[in-house]
């Protein structure tokens, strides 16, 4: 058990040593030439938390919202699926039988 | 007629998704973390119940539908959406520690949130291109 414990921290950090320069070069890559572009994203995201509202009313009605419409997603989806089924299997068919031809 | 098999399962999401994101932090939250008021966690723990109900009912939508169609390729999308304003929302917010007195120590993760940003982007355009796809293929059946 011992041996195996030690064979894992040398395999670790053997992994760590070649690995953590290559994050940090990653890293400060991104850092320079991705990072500055998400700027943008960031303060709309920044404007939208902060508007937010912070009763949970208005997050219980999106939840029964969401609940609802997927409900009537899944109305009638069997017969919906079957249809769409059959329509495969007849393409398989035609398919088959182009080649065959 | 519903699809049942469906339904269940999408029920059974939300509901799990209801417990990990409302009931378990409300539980720890009043049971362990609130004997220490010097975390002032209460802000932080309430974000995690709000977008929660929101996550859970995306799950559900998600789930309810058949795999590979639009609406299921429409409700990744939307959790995708959903869980980064969730995450930004986390890494954003600050939790103030008053140590003793006078010294006030302010935890803050906002070092991960570019990081974050790129990957959840990334993730969130390719869901766009699978809905695309998905509704492409879709519509190639529809017209044999």
């Amino acid at each position: 058990m011992q041996g195996g414990l030690d064979l894992f921290k040398k395999y670790l950090e053997e992994f760590l040593y070649y690995f953590i320069p290559f994050a940090e070069k990653l890293l400060s890559y991104l850092r320079k030439n991705v990072f500055p572009y998400l700027t943008e994203v960031m303060s709309y995201l920044q404007r939208l938390s902060e508007k937010m509202p912070v009763n949970f009313e208005l997050y219980i009605l999106i939840f029964i919202i969401l609940v609802i419409l997927g409900v009537i997603v899944n109305w009638k989806l069997e017969g919906k699926e079957e249809e769409e089924k059959k329509k495969k299997e007849k393409k398989e068919i035609s398919d088959l039988l182009f080649t065959l031809s | 007629m519903t699809d049942r098999k469906l339904l269940r399962k999408g029920v059974f999401v939300a509901i799990s998704s209801l417990f990990f994101y409302v009931a378990l932090p409300y539980i720890i939250y009043t049971k362990y973390l609130v004997q220490f008021p010097q975390l002032a966690l209460e802000n932080y723990i309430n974000w995690i119940m709000r977008m929660g109900i929101i996550i859970a009912g995306v799950q559900f939508f998600k789930s309810v539908s058949s795999e590979k169609t639009t609406r299921q390729a429409l409700g990744d999308l939307l959790l995708s959406i959903v869980y980064l304003v969730f995450f930004f929302k986390l890494f954003t917010l600050e939790v103030v520690a008053n140590v003793t007195e006078n010294v006030t120590v302010i935890i803050s993760m906002e070092g991960f949130i570019y990081l974050y940003l790129l990957a959840a982007l990334i993730g969130i355009f390719a869901n766009v291109i699978r809905v695309f796809e998905v509704w492409n293929s879709a519509r190639r059946i529809r017209s044999l």
